[in-house]
């Protein structure tokens, strides 16, 4: 199982809020694609998958305050 | 930042509908992601529009039968930021830059857009600067320059609007920025110049090239068949 954590968005930036998962749990999903929009600022990120496999679990959900670095999504990796 | 130039594609368009150009943008942007091509700057004019933040709540339209009646585009642009206007008179600079180049920092990049509008700025007299906890470019209580942007694979996408001579009146339909009487302003109606886009944009350029350290190529204006995106 591969644990995804809200990415380092910059120095000074600390946590962002969860806009949308592009994928639900239980669907597949490729290395690279987009995986979840956060925003933060006046900015929206795309977080990529950092795997190829199914979304498994949803830890943030849509609306939610997280802090950098903390776990978001686990991913099971396609064998 | 890097020591040596980043190159980059200028883009530049009188007018164009707002949808188009954010095509071109996800355009250029997908030629960043396939091929590691270079970054694009797009210094346009938009006929008037209404667009809409990720943080965008629908009240902060004002007037909505208005743009209804007046038939006014309100598009969901899924940058950041809430609701906001463009129209005639205001340059708006879209950079389709890979943040990989920058330095991965959205905050230092939402900095360095906000400095390049500050510095367009200060060659006309206007001191304008930012206020803590209120993103964009204000000129005392008034805000004059505008950002958002929408990064995927850290490459950037949407940008900057920077109003130069525009009819201030169109922005009462909305609460810009999301933000309670808001008061905006524009470069004419601080200094009673009236400017020319084509100057304008060719003065912005010259601050983006300064702040963000580009080597530009320029591609020719209005001809849409010769972008090879």
């Amino acid at each position: 199982m591969v644990e995804v954590n809200l990415p380092e968005l910059g120095e000074d930036i600390e946590d962002a809020t969860i806009s949308f998962w592009h994928v639900e749990e239980g669907e597949h999903i490729v290395k690279d694609a987009d995986l979840v929009e956060i925003t933060t600022d006046k900015a929206t990120f795309n977080v990529p998958s950092p795997v190829t496999g199914i979304l498994v679990e949803v830890i943030a959900h849509e609306g939610e305050n997280v802090q950098v670095g903390n776990l978001i999504a686990r991913i099971q990796e396609d064998d | 930042m890097p020591d040596k130039a980043i190159t980059c594609r200028v883009f530049e368009f009188e007018t164009i509908p707002y949808s188009e150009c954010l095509r071109l943008q996800l355009a250029a942007r997908q030629k960043i992601v396939a091929e590691g091509g270079p970054d694009s700057l797009f210094l346009v004019e938009h006929p008037i529009v209404i667009t809409l933040g990720r943080s965008a709540r629908k009240e902060n339209i004002l007037d909505p039968c208005r743009v209804r009646e007046e038939g006014i585009p309100v598009i969901d642009a899924g940058r950041g930021g809430d609701v906001t206007m463009h129209l005639p008179g205001q340059l708006v600079a879209y950079p389709v830059f890979d943040l990989n180049r920058h330095g991965r920092d959205l905050r230092r990049f939402i900095y360095f857009l906000e400095e390049t509008q500050i510095r367009f700025l200060s060659a006309y007299g206007i001191q304008a600067g930012r206020r803590d906890g209120f993103p964009g470019v204000w000129v005392k209580r008034k805000k004059i320059g505008f950002v958002g942007i929408a990064v995927s694979r850290w490459i950037s996408c949407h940008g900057i609007s920077l109003n130069i001579g525009c009819d201030l009146s169109q922005f009462e339909m909305i609460r810009p920025c999301g933000i309670d009487r808001l008061q905006v302003t524009s470069l004419e109606q601080l200094t009673n110049v009236i400017l020319p886009m084509g100057k304008a944009r060719e003065h912005l350029l010259a601050c983006f090239v300064e702040v963000f350290r580009l080597s530009c190529v320029k591609l020719p204006k209005n001809r849409l068949e010769q972008i090879r995106l």
